[in-house]
């Protein structure tokens, strides 16, 4: 199938992950096949008068293992985040950046940025005065700044931005450096996402807007339960992920393991609300539609969905809605697992965390459960994986992500067979 | 790869509330400067400020949606309205062609501030239930989306101050690529918030000036700084044959957009300028343009004495003996820094060049700078039938963008 001729492929040779099931991709994939839980009171904030108190944080990250002290004090946690993930990827990847450093680009998804700092210079404005406010509030805040960040440490000066699709940020960002990639404007990308938004604000303003899950403080065990009729909200994480994408010749020219292949992205728009998805989950199918359509693909080639799967009422049913429209009968013999029922919620890392949990599904031909499905909603009627990791054979796997404001967006990887 | 043309453009800066008015003001060579007005300066020692003059967000949004939004939203819509409007486009039909990708540097995040002071005095439970879904960069492409009924790609790009070149470029590339037909894209920023302001204010780069309409002097040997502004500016990008089967007026043709990044520092451009100068050369090249046949550059030109320098040096690197006789104005010098709408504003400033044929001047020019010495356009307009046109953007962080479009001889 390796030809030289028509658009360019896209190789995925490395995978970077921080995510409150551990520091690194193998920590976090032993835990999620594991059916671990990722989800434990907040401690990265005073929540005790908030109405959602549990978090996905990730724990004992020191951000020192990878900056120096003032390096640290000048980047916001999500770019923190996002140096760790890129690091782990572009080691595994081997890529050597600086030979090529123009051909290099890079592209970190974050829906929010730097709320942590925000809070805290809207502190020190409020109460000290507009004179002590730090001169990297701006640099720190803004949600490029992990994209740019990532560039200035590992030397990558190629295209550079951010793509900000509120919870689909990631996969938008991995989504259009594939499409730069193919279109030519770069040999690699480094491509994720990285939110670190368990702020105050932040919680209090995701319960206000009754997204949050608040019935569970005092079991986070079972408190992103996606799918499950009890479902109350979905649960606030943290966390980051980068893929090396790469130019598959390129790849192979300099003897690189290729992971899996990033063979198709589609996009839409709901055009209909700002949280809720439309009638019947038309964007979300269409998304996967698109993506299916760009690929030559046909829905039945897919062997496995990475669901957005929130853990919030509406979405899961209208998820599993759109899943059905696309998939007609096979969807009721499609796995499909949500990596929010073990990690909670990253807002604009999720689309990134799960595309690289994806692509670790087929590595490992296995896929992750669903936790926490105690008493299925009859709505929600799909094979969500509920008993353990499962053994499958896949070759194609899709990752779909959907985000406040009407975005959709939809990846799919294929495997590589060495 | 399909062509790709600009069919409308919706601009709304503190020079005019919509391209006519803000036109006859660049090429009058006017500011749009002025003292701040929207909030409390008094700790501020010369707080100049780029501001919409008597724009009256009633009259674009609806009063229910209004209180619930961000005034960049409001800004959002009320510029991709005027662009679709002026494109003549009508989106019923053929929704799922049409897209939206707007850029910003911090979108609606000011919300959050807003709603930081209810939450430190009144607690968490008086936060806005809309909050969540109004505070986010993307807000406003969900918005302007649900607003025309495009269901096509959407999101939003944000890369500092370069965020509206990023924009474009990647919505040229959707159309090219067959994603979407017509892509409504571009930046928007409402950056006059006291906190940002202080932000920038301890960032000792803003301009200082008695007189605020000569506050800010690009590649002038006095120039101290530049001024925040706020505003929009979108286009209506459009594949050819989708603009001629509607019969649609065309006011150039896209031809290359990149970016780059230096790699350097969060904040100060690379010293030798390395990272805009390879956007430019790789957007020459995509275009696949001599140096010789590009006519006019709408800078990036902040009014800072390290970009200006550095941008010059770029420019003259990149073009060689080609750039003694090409134009490079700042029109920053008129509409001050719109941050991650400057790329946008500046993208639809130069489609107008090319479609007015006149070029807008670099005003407040009075002493040369000898690291600084190319045709600026000093302070007026001049006549000029350009054949290629290019706008450079330069972000913190490091980003950098360069868009070249082509006249539309149709």
């Amino acid at each position: 199938m390796t030809t030289n001729h028509g658009p360019r492929r896209v190789a995925v040779t490395g995978i970077g992950l921080v995510t409150p099931m551990g520091i690194g991709r193998e920590e976090t994939w032993r835990a999620l096949v594991a059916g671990e839980n990722g989800i434990a009171p907040v401690t990265l904030c005073d929540a005790s008068d908030l109405e959602s108190r549990i978090a996905g944080e990730v724990k004992g990250f020191d951000p020192l293992r990878w900056l120096d002290r003032k390096e640290v004090r000048r980047m916001d946690r999500f770019t923190h985040l996002a140096i760790a993930a890129s690091g782990e990827a572009i080691e595994q990847s081997g890529l050597a950046i600086e030979a090529e450093a123009d051909e290099i680009g890079c592209m970190i998804g974050s829906g929010i940025g730097g709320m942590g700092t925000l809070e805290e210079q809207f502190d020190v404005f409020f109460h000290k005065g507009p004179a002590r406010v730090s001169p990297f509030l701006v640099p720190m805040f803004i949600p490029d700044m992990a994209a740019g960040q990532v560039s200035i440490r590992f030397g990558a000066r190629g295209p550079n931005y951010n793509t900000v699709s509120a919870c689909a940020s990631g996969a938008d960002a991995l989504g259009t450096a594939a499409e730069v990639i193919r279109r030519g404007d770069a040999l690699a990308m480094l491509a994720g996402g990285a939110e670190a938004a368990v702020t105050r604000m932040s919680i209090a303003a995701f319960a206000s807007s009754r997204a949050l899950s608040t019935g569970y403080n005092h079991d986070p065990d079972h408190a992103s339960r996606p799918f499950d009729i009890r479902r109350d909200g979905f649960v606030l994480a943290e966390g980051a992920a980068t893929l090396v994408l790469e130019d598959w010749e390129h790849a192979r020219a300099r003897g690189a393991t290729v992971l899996a292949e990033l063979v198709s992205y589609g996009q839409s728009a709901d055009a209909f609300h700002v949280t809720q998805p439309s009638e019947n989950g038309e964007g979300a199918a269409r998304a996967m539609r698109i993506a299916l359509r760009k690929a030559g693909l046909q829905a039945s080639d897919i062997d496995y969905v990475n669901a957005h799967g929130t853990s919030t009422p509406l979405n899961d049913k209208f998820e599993t809605l759109s899943i059905k429209a696309v998939f007609g009968e096979g969807a009721f013999k499609l796995p499909v697992s949500s990596t929010k029922s073990m990690v909670g919620h990253t807002l604009g890392a999720a689309g990134a965390i799960e595309a690289a949990v994806t692509v670790m599904s087929i590595l490992d031909q296995r896929v992750h459960m669903t936790r926490n499905v105690i008493e299925p909603d009859p709505e929600c009627d799909l094979d969500y994986v509920t008993e353990g990791a499962r053994p499958v054979e896949l070759t194609y796997a899709m990752t779909n992500s959907l985000g406040f404001g009407g975005h959709n967006s939809s990846l799919i990887f294929r495997r590589v067979e060495e | 790869m399909r062509r790709v043309v600009v069919t409308g453009l919706g601009l709304l800066t503190p020079l005019g509330n919509d391209v006519g008015a803000t036109w006859e003001g660049l090429v009058a060579g006017r500011s749009g400067l002025g003292w701040i007005s929207a909030f409390d300066t008094s700790a501020y020692e010369c707080p100049i400020g780029g501001e919409l003059k008597a724009w009256d967000p009633e009259r674009h949004v609806d009063a229910k949606l209004l209180r619930r939004i961000d005034r960049s939203s409001a800004i959002a819509l009320a510029a991709t309205r005027e662009a679709v409007g002026d494109a003549g486009l009508e989106v019923a039909g053929r929704e799922r062609a049409v897209g939206v990708l707007l850029g910003t540097g911090m979108g609606s995040a000011h919300l959050l501030v807003e709603q930081q002071q209810v939450l430190d005095e009144k607690g968490p439970r008086r936060i806005s239930p809309f909050l969540t879904s109004h505070m986010l960069p993307d807000t406003a492409t969900g918005l302007v989306a649900m607003a025309l009924g495009a269901r096509g790609p959407n999101y939003a790009v944000t890369a500092a101050c370069a965020t509206g070149g990023a924009a474009t470029g990647e919505a040229a590339a959707m159309i090219a690529r067959g994603d979407a037909e017509v892509m409504v894209t571009g930046g928007y920023e409402a950056p006059l918030r006291p906190i940002y302001y202080a932000g920038f204010h301890a960032m000792k780069a803003l301009a200082t000036h008695e007189d605020p309409a000569r506050a800010v002097r690009p590649f002038d040997r006095t120039r101290n700084g530049f001024i925040i502004s706020e505003g929009a500016g979108v286009l209506v990008l459009e594949s050819l044959e989708h603009a001629q089967a509607r019969g649609a007026r065309i006011y150039a043709e896209w031809k290359s957009a990149v970016t780059t990044n230096d790699a350097w520092d969060m904040v100060a451009a690379a010293d030798d300028g390395r990272g805009i100068a390879e956007a430019m050369e790789l957007a020459l090249e995509r275009a696949r343009l001599a140096p010789g046949e590009v006519d006019y550059i709408n800078a990036h030109g902040t009014g800072t004495q390290l970009n200006d320098r550095v941008e010059t040096a770029a420019i003259r690197r990149v073009f060689g003996e080609a750039a003694e006789s090409l134009m490079v104005s700042s029109t920053k010098s008129m509409l001050g820094h719109m941050m991650g709408a400057a790329g946008a504003v500046e993208a639809a400033v130069t489609v107008l060049a090319l479609h007015h044929e006149q070029v807008p001047p670099t005003i407040n020019y009075a002493e040369p700078d000898p690291d600084c010495d190319l045709d600026y356009v000093p302070n007026e307009a001049r006549r000029a039938t350009l054949r290629h046109a290019m706008s450079t953007s330069v972000g913190l962080g490091g980003h950098n963008s360069a868009i070249v479009f082509g006249r539309w001889e149709g």
